[in-house]
C-alpha cells in the first residue's frame, strides 16, 4: 500500500493518500442498490416457504421485508458515491499510529507541518526585485505541502501556495514577487466541494492580487464530474447548501454538491497528482483569455481541455521537448 | 586551427611515436607538434597552440609593435608579463609557452574558455593538447571511462570542470595557467561582480551593453567584402547577433536555420520574420529524425568528452551547410547563462522552498537530467565505486558559498558561465565547428560582454519574470517588437516523439543489444523501462533516452578514434 502511494518510494505523499489508498484496497465497498435487491430476492423465498410450514406470522414479516428492501433498491440511485466507510481519525488511530508505534515512520509520508516563525531572511532581500510566470494557489495546505515536497514547483517553474496559509515562512516575499508580474497566472487546484469550487472565484474576488488586473486565474481544480468519473470517495454527504456564485458547473454537479458530496484531491496517488496538474497547466497554455467564463476565470475543466484528471498514462500530450 | 595541438615535456616523451616524422619543434625535452611555433624577440619563450586574439593591433599598439601574427605576439605579450598576458589578450587561445631557460612550459587557457586543453602525466612525462581525443590516442596515457565523469554527464548533459571523461586525463580551466614540471596552477582571469549603480535606469545600462556588444561582434566579423554566417534561431540571443552582423558587416550575411520536419513545433516563423527584417540570405534545413540519426557517429566522433544535448547533431549538420557558404559564422550563445536566462527561476524557487536540500544538489537537479535517476540507472558496482569519490555537489559549492560573488541571480549566473559555457556549449561550438573547417564564433561570450553583464544591476537581468531585460533593452532599434517581446521558447528538438517513434528501434539496438557498451555501467531494466516510456512522473523519457544514446554513440566512436 505504500509503495503503490508512493510509487515505489519515489515521491512523497500525505497521510490522508495514504487513508484513500487503504479504502481502496482494504475496505469492502457496499453496493446499496444490488444489496437491497438481493435482500428482497432472498426474503420472497424465504415468506414461500414460511407460508408453506404454517408461520404465517413470519411469512408476513419476511413479506414486507422483501417490499422494503426492493423499494430502497428502487429508490437508491443508479450510480451511488463510493463513501468513505472509515474516518480518518479512525483510521490514524487504528492503523497509522499503531504501525509507527511497532515500525517507526513511514517512509515517504509527510510530518505534520512545524510550526516555523520569521518573516523574509535577511538572504532574501534580493528575490524581492524577481517573479514568476505563474502560481499555483490550493484550497488545502497539506496539498501544496504534498505539491512542494514532491519539488512540483521546481520542475515547472511556479510558486505554490494555499488559501490558508502556505507556506508560513516566505510567505509575505512570495506575495510581493508575484505582484509584480502583471500578466502573471494563478492555478487554483481544489477539492470538488462548495468550498473547493470557490477557490477561483475567491481569488478573482479578493485582494490578494487586486493590482494585477492582467492577471489570469485558471481553474485546474477537481470538479464533481471528475469525482464521478474517477469513482473517487466522498465524505459521508452532509447538506451546506450551494452558493450561487458557482459559474461553470453542470447542473449534475450542482446538484451532486448540494447533495452535500465532498471529493478530496488526496483520493489520488501523487503520482497522479503530478501529473494531473502537469497536464492540466500544459492545456492551459493552448488556451487564451478568450476561454474566460463570466466571472474572469478560465475553467480548463469545462470543455474537452478537461480530462487532466483522467488518464494520464498518455506522456505525451504537453511534454517538454529538449531545450538546446 | 582545425589541426590539433599536441605537446610534450619530459622523460621519452619528446622522442616517442607522436613526434616522429616532420613538423616538430623540439626544444631540451620539450616537444610541440600540430601547430606552429612562435618565439618572442629574445628568443627565450616559444609558444604554440590556438590563438585568435580579438584585440590584437591594439595589443601590438601598446608594445609598439608592428602587426604581428597571433602567437607572436602573445610570446612578445608573455616575455614582457608572463602570466597575465593571458589576462590581457582578449579571444579564444589555447597555448603553450616553452622557456628555455628553465625547459618549462606553461599552459593557458582563455578566461571564458573558447578554446580547450587537456593534460596528463605518464611517468616522467607530460602530454598536452587542445584535443582531449588526441591525447586519448596516445597509448597507455590515458586508463578507463571515469566513473566520477559518467556520474556528471549524466547529471548535466557535459563533464563540467577540469575532470575529463578518461582517468589520467585533465582540462585546463577557463583563464587557468599550469606549469610543467610541478604542475603549479595559477589562474590569470577570473570572472568578478563589478560594482553596479542600482539605480541606474534599464535604459542606460543597456546603452553601455550594446556598445560592448557592438564592439564583440565587429570584432569576430570578417574582412570587409567576405561572407559571414549567423546560426539563427530565432530566439533574441542569436536574432541581435544576426541584426548586428546586418548592420556592422559590409560584405554578405548569411542565415542557418534548422526545423525537424512539418509536424513538429519549430521557431521558422521567428527566423525568417529575423532574416526578413535584417536582409540576410536566408537558408533553412530540414532535418527529419532519419538524417539525425544516419549522422549521430559522425557528430559525436567530433566530440572531445560526450555532449547530451540534443542539438548537437543538428548544429553539426548546419554546421556543414554553412561552410559551403561561409568560412566564419557568428552564433548567439551566451545570451542565456550571461543574461539571466531561463535556468534561474527554478533556484530562486529552491530559495524560498527548498530548506530540505542543499543549494548545489538543487542546482544539479535544475538540468532536468538523469540526477534524481543515478540510483536506478547505474549498476550497483558502479556506485560502490562511486560512494568512495567526491562528492558532486563539491565542484559547485564554491559558487554558492558568497566568496566569489555576492549577489544571488550573479551566483547563478556565474556557474552557469564558468561551467555551462566552457565544458558545454563553447567546447562543442569549438569541436563542431573546427570539424567543419568553419571559425565559430559567440560574441556574447566576449569576455567584455561577459564583464559587462556582471557589473549591471542584477533587477536588469532578472527584471520580475523577464527574463534577459537588459538584452532585451539593448536590442529594441535592431529587431521588431515581436521578436524582442516574443512568448519565451528555445529550440525543441522533438525527442519525446522520436523515441516513441522513429528511433524507439535504434535505441532500443543500441542501448540493449549484446554490443551496447554502455551495458556496462546501466541497468538494463531501467533502460527497458524508460525505451517503454514507463517510469518517473515527468515526461522526460525521450531526454533522458537521448543522454544514454550519445554516450553509447560517443563511446563507439572513441574506440575507432584509437
Amino acid at each position: 500500500m505504500i509503495s503503490a502511494v508512493s510509487s515505489g518510494g519515489t515521491l512523497q505523499f500525505s497521510e490522508r493518500q495514504l487513508w484513500f489508498e487503504f479504502h481502496r484496497r482494504k475496505v469492502p465497498q457496499v453496493n446499496m442498490r444490488v444489496t437491497m435487491f438481493v435482500l428482497a430476492g432472498v426474503c420472497v423465498p424465504t415468506a414461500i416457504v414460511l407460508a408453506a410450514v404454517g408461520s404465517p406470522a413470519f411469512a408476513a414479516l419476511a413479506t414486507l421485508g422483501a417490499i422494503g428492501c426492493g423499494v430502497r433498491g428502487a429508490l437508491t440511485s443508479a450510480s451511488p458515491q463510493r463513501l468513505v466507510r472509515i474516518s480518518f481519525e479512525a483510521f490514524h488511530d487504528l492503523y497509522v499510529a499503531t504501525w509507527v508505534h511497532t515500525h517507526g515512520k513511514i517512509a515517504g509520508m509527510l510530518d505534520e507541518p512545524k510550526p516555523r516563525t520569521g518573516a523574509t531572511s535577511p538572504a532574501s532581500a534580493d528575490l524581492l526585485n524577481y517573479s514568476f510566470d505563474r502560481a499555483i494557489v490550493t484550497d488545502d495546505q497539506e496539498l501544496a505541502r504534498v505539491l512542494v515536497a514532491n519539488n512540483f514547483h521546481f520542475e515547472n517553474n511556479c510558486a505554490i501556495l494555499s488559501y490558508d496559509g502556505y507556506p508560513a515562512h516566505n510567505r509575505t516575499t512570495i506575495m510581493t514577487m508575484l505582484r509584480k508580474n502583471p500578466t502573471l497566472n494563478v492555478f487554483t487546484v481544489h477539492a470538488a466541494s462548495i468550498k473547493g469550487c470557490m477557490l477561483p472565484h475567491m481569488m478573482r474576488t479578493s485582494d490578494w492580487f487586486a493590482d494585477c488586473p492582467d492577471m489570469r486565474i485558471i481553474d485546474l481544480g477537481l470538479r464533481p464530474k471528475h469525482a464521478i468519473k474517477g469513482k473517487m470517495f466522498s465524505s459521508v454527504p452532509e447538506r451546506t447548501g450551494v452558493p450561487p456564485t458557482l459559474a461553470a458547473l453542470e447542473p449534475d454537479e450542482v446538484k451532486w454538491l448540494e447533495t452535500g458530496y465532498k471529493c478530496e484531491i488526496f483520493n489520488m496517488r501523487s503520482a497522479r497528482l503530478l501529473k494531473s496538474i502537469y497536464k492540466g497547466m500544459n492545456a492551459a497554455r493552448l488556451r487564451d483569455s478568450a476561454g474566460s467564463s463570466d466571472d474572469g476565470v478560465v475553467y480548463v475543466g469545462s470543455n474537452s481541455g478537461g480530462d487532466y484528471w483522467g488518464d494520464t498514462s498518455s506522456s505525451d500530450l504537453g511534454a517538454p521537448d529538449s531545450f538546446g | 586551427m582545425s589541426n590539433a595541438f599536441l605537446g610534450s615535456i619530459g622523460g621519452e616523451s619528446a622522442d616517442s611515436l607522436p613526434f616522429q616524422g616532420t613538423g616538430v619543434w623540439r626544444c631540451h625535452a620539450t616537444a610541440f607538434a600540430g601547430s606552429e611555433v612562435a618565439t618572442d624577440a629574445s628568443g627565450r619563450y616559444s609558444i604554440a597552440g590556438e590563438a585568435l586574439l580579438d584585440n590584437a593591433s591594439t595589443l601590438a599598439q601598446s608594445l609598439g609593435l608592428p602587426a604581428l601574427p597571433h602567437l607572436a605576439l602573445l610570446a612578445e605579450l608573455y616575455q614582457r608579463y608572463g602570466i597575465a598576458a593571458g589576462r590581457m589578450a582578449l579571444g579564444m587561445f589555447a597555448v603553450a609557452v616553452h622557456d628555455r631557460d628553465h625547459d618549462t612550459v606553461t599552459l593557458m587557457r582563455d578566461g571564458v574558455g573558447a578554446r580547450t586543453m587537456y593534460f596528463a602525466s605518464q611517468g616522467p612525462s607530460t602530454w598536452f593538447a587542445s584535443r582531449l581525443r588526441t591525447l586519448h590516442a596516445i597509448p597507455n596515457l590515458s586508463g578507463q571511462l571515469s566513473l566520477t565523469a559518467l556520474r556528471r554527464y549524466l547529471t548535466c548533459a557535459f563533464v563540467p570542470g577540469s575532470e575529463t571523461s578518461w582517468e589520467g586525463i585533465s582540462e585546463l580551466d577557463p583563464g587557468e595557467s599550469i606549469t610543467f614540471p610541478g604542475g603549479k596552477r595559477q589562474l590569470f582571469w577570473r570572472l568578478e561582480e563589478s560594482a553596479w549603480d542600482d539605480d541606474e535606469p534599464l535604459e542606460i545600462s543597456a546603452a553601455r551593453l550594446r556598445g560592448t556588444i557592438d564592439e564583440a561582434v565587429r570584432d569576430r566579423l570578417p574582412a570587409s567584402g567576405e561572407p559571414v554566417g549567423v546560426f539563427l534561431s530565432g530566439g533574441l540571443d542569436s536574432s541581435l547577433v544576426t541584426a548586428l552582423a546586418a548592420k556592422l558587416h559590409s560584405g554578405p550575411v548569411h542565415t542557418f536555420s534548422i526545423h525537424f520536419g512539418k509536424q513538429h513545433r519549430s521557431e521558422l516563423e521567428f527566423s525568417d520574420l529575423v532574416a526578413q527584417h535584417c536582409g540576410t540570405i536566408h537558408h533553412v534545413l530540414e532535418l527529419p529524425a532519419k538524417t539525425i540519426m544516419r549522422r549521430l557517429h559522425d557528430t559525436h566522433a567530433a566530440l572531445d568528452d560526450p555532449i547530451g544535448d540534443p542539438l548537437t547533431t543538428p548544429n553539426s549538420l548546419v554546421g556543414e551547410l554553412a561552410a559551403q557558404h561561409v568560412k566564419v559564422v557568428l552564433n548567439g550563445e551566451g545570451g542565456d547563462p550571461c543574461f539571466g536566462g531561463p535556468k534561474n527561476s527554478p533556484m530562486l524557487l529552491h530559495r524560498l522552498y527548498g530548506e530540505h536540500e542543499s543549494f548545489s544538489s538543487a542546482y544539479m537537479r535544475s538540468f532536468q537530467k538523469c540526477f534524481d535517476d543515478l540510483d536506478s540507472l547505474l549498476l550497483p558496482e558502479v556506485k560502490r565505486h562511486l560512494l568512495t569519490a567526491e562528492p558532486q555537489e563539491t565542484l559547485f559549492e564554491p559558487y554558492f558559498s558568497g566568496e566569489l560573488m555576492s549577489d544571488g541571480l550573479n551566483q547563478l549566473m556565474h556557474v552557469n558561465t564558468f561551467f555551462k559555457g566552457a565544458s558545454h556549449i563553447l567546447t562543442k561550438v569549438n569541436n563542431l565547428t573546427s570539424a567543419n573547417g568553419l571559425i565559430g564564433r559567440s560574441p556574447l561570450f566576449d569576455r567584455r560582454v561577459v564583464e559587462a553583464s556582471f557589473g549591471i544591476a542584477p533587477r536588469h537581468k532578472l527584471a520580475a519574470a523577464t527574463e534577459k531585460a537588459v538584452l532585451k533593452a539593448a536590442s529594441v532599434d535592431l529587431l521588431p517588437a515581436s521578436i524582442i517581446h516574443r512568448p519565451k521558447s528555445g529550440m525543441l528538438v522533438p525527442v519525446q516523439y522520436w523515441f516513441r517513434n522513429e528511433l524507439r528501434g535504434y535505441a532500443a539496438d543500441m542501448l540493449l543489444g549484446k554490443q551496447a557498451r554502455t551495458s556496462a555501467y546501466f541497468d538494463r531494466r531501467t533502460v527497458k523501462s524508460w525505451i517503454n516510456y514507463r517510469g518517473g512522473v515527468w515526461p522526460r523519457h525521450g531526454v533522458k533516452l537521448w543522454l544514454l544514446l550519445a554516450l553509447e554513440i560517443w563511446l563507439r566512436a572513441q574506440e575507432d578514434t584509437r
